[in-house]
């Protein structure tokens, strides 16, 4: 016989693991400390292309100028400078990345314990059910 | 009020006619979405005979309607940056790159409105831009900034087409160069791009604080404010300063986003909650294939706030089918209004140090330890027993010798 309850669990679970819980369920297999880093280390090598690419735009912007002015040019001062502006951006970025991904991490955790919060029900229900079993095979046995 | 209850009649129509066609409904809409984008892309670049033709254009809405979202918004960009290689590879190059950088440098903060990147340039070429901001800012909320920004600046990047200067054949390194520092005077002077992106990122932040607010048609607030705010500075912008946009079309465009919107709202939960599921699951003894179709409540229109000042109310104001979902157990279960009684039976076993440490505990040093399972009275400690039994026999001895 069908149990309407279980059923209804069941299929909020299973809906719940085919839509939102993919994901939710690749983040619960990192710590949050793993998973924020993780991300914090692509961002810098995005970052850092990034930088690259408008590094060589703003070179391409000022070449007449550094081609004009290549043998009076400063180079230590402006590799100084450019290092700091690079630091500079990278810091918040690794600030920003930190915070988006902690964030994203709480999230998920608040779904998976609504997830787990039922599974755990469920789980509850499947141990009624076969103490329900149980008994019904010892009547059985006591009547024959 | 007679007009508002047919209008929510008719939602419910449309409601169900989603939940039974909705296999068919998405993929069209999703088709008829990426036809006009498609279409008014190449009237807006239109420099490659091949992606303008008609089966082209019909072909890549058709993949995209199946398409994941991602892959879609990758097709439309690979189809604009097509169209300029036509005209000038250069460009098309440098484009490119600079799409690639925005995306380097902001799309990973996008989260699920990536397709806002893309979604911007094509609102703008409909002169509905203004739509963007409030969407995103309902839908998500102040994270939708980095979308629309980045949408902003693709969509400015795409207008350098109209500038004559920069199409145009281009031979030589030096040709190559000069076109590049065109391109970036173009980009870094362009003032409507900076004062969008400024007014759009204010709307965003005024519009994700309203919606915070515990009052009723909270979401309706937000959209109105946010699309007169809208109005307001881009009106006060082009007073001060000068930039190349109309106020006449700033203003109508403004109404029209607060109209589209509003619609949009009215039926976003019926788009939110629409989505008929299917799948399936087995257990020990039967293989389920189910089909969940959401309710929808006329009572959720709006935000309606309630508030409660003590359990009876709270109890009181709860209703069986407001609680009918799994998500509201645990409150049935605190309330007692729940009829499935929990197990009796087995219980989790407690771990032997625990054990001894509760025994350890116990005042009467000498009681026997108990199991978990048996539900028998606490037992007597020997010792007093004894002493008991002891002092009854010493009693009765007694008694006997002085008879």
């Amino acid at each position: 016989m069908l149990n309407s309850r279980k059923v209804r669990l069941m299929t909020k679970l299973a809906v719940f693991e085919e839509q939102q819980g993919k994901e939710d369920v690749k983040l619960s297999n990192y710590y949050r400390g793993d998973y924020v880093r993780l991300n914090v280390m692509k961002t810098i090598i995005s970052t850092t292309v990034g930088f690259l690419i408008l590094l060589a735009l703003f070179a391409a912007y000022k070449m007449e100028y550094i081609v004009n002015e290549a043998i009076n040019l400063n180079y230590g001062t402006i590799l100084r400078l450019i290092l700091a502006v690079y630091f500079a951006v990278l810091i918040v970025y690794i600030f920003a990345t930190t915070i988006y991904y902690f964030l994203k991490y709480s999230k998920s955790r608040n779904r998976l314990t609504r997830y787990y919060r039922m599974l755990r029900r469920l789980k509850k229900i499947y141990i009624a059910e076969r103490k329900e079993k149980e008994e019904n095979e010892e009547r059985k046995e006591e009547q024959s | 009020m007679k007009a508002w209850l047919m209008l929510l009649e008719y939602r419910t129509i449309f409601r169900e006619f989603f939940q039974k066609y909705k296999m068919f409904v998405m993929p069209s809409i999703r088709f008829i979405v990426c036809l006009l984008s498609y279409i008014k892309l190449n009237s807006f670049l239109g420099y490659s005979e091949l992606f303008g033709s008609p089966i082209v254009i019909v072909g890549f809405s058709v993949v995209g309607a199946f398409a994941p979202s991602i892959f879609t918004v990758l097709m439309v960009l690979a189809y604009a940056i097509a169209h300029i290689y036509a005209a000038s590879a250069v460009l098309a190059i440098i484009v490119f790159v600079l799409f690639f950088l925005v995306y380097l440098m902001a799309a990973r903060f996008s989260g699920k409105y990536a397709y806002m990147i893309i979604a911007m340039p094509i609102l703008y070429l409909f002169g509905l831009q203004y739509v963007g901001p409030i969407f995103v800012a309902i839908a998500g909320g102040a994270g939708g900034i980095i979308p629309v920004v980045c949408g902003t600046i693709f969509y400015y990047i795409l207008k350098l087409v109209n500038v004559e200067e920069l199409m145009g054949p281009v031979k030589g390194v030096d040709a190559v160069l000069e076109l590049l520092l065109k391109v970036i005077e173009v980009i870094v002077t362009n003032k409507a791009m900076v004062i969008s992106i400024v007014i759009f990122s204010t709307v965003i932040i005024v519009i994700s604080l309203i919606k915070k607010l515990s009052v009723s048609w909270v979401y309706e607030i937000a959209i109105v404010v946010g699309g007169v705010l809208n109005l307001i500075l881009f009106g006060i912008v082009k007073a001060v300063v000068e930039v190349d946009i109309s106020f006449v079309a700033i203003f109508f465009q403004s109404l029209l986003a607060i109209l589209i919107m509003l619609i949009i709202q009215f039926f976003r939960l019926l788009v939110d909650y629409t989505s008929v599921v299917t799948t399936h699951f087995e257990d020990d003894e039967y293989l389920y294939f189910v089909k969940a179709v959401p309710k929808i409540e006329l009572a959720r229109t709006s935000k309606q706030v309630k508030t409660f000042s003590d359990s009876d109310k709270l109890k009181s104001s709860f209703n069986n089918a407001e609680l009918e979902e799994d998500d509201d157990e645990d409150i049935r279960e605190l309330l007692g209004m729940t009829g499935f009684k929990e197990p009796v039976g087995e219980e989790e076993e407690v771990p032997e140090e625990t054990l001894k440490f509760n025994y350890v505990r116990k005042p009467r040093v000498f009681a026997p330890r108990q199991e978990l399972n048996k539900t028998t009275e606490p037992e007597k400690p020997d010792f007093e027993e004894n002493v008991l039994e002891s002092k009854m026999k010493e009693a009765s001895k007694e008694n006997n010798t002085e008879e």
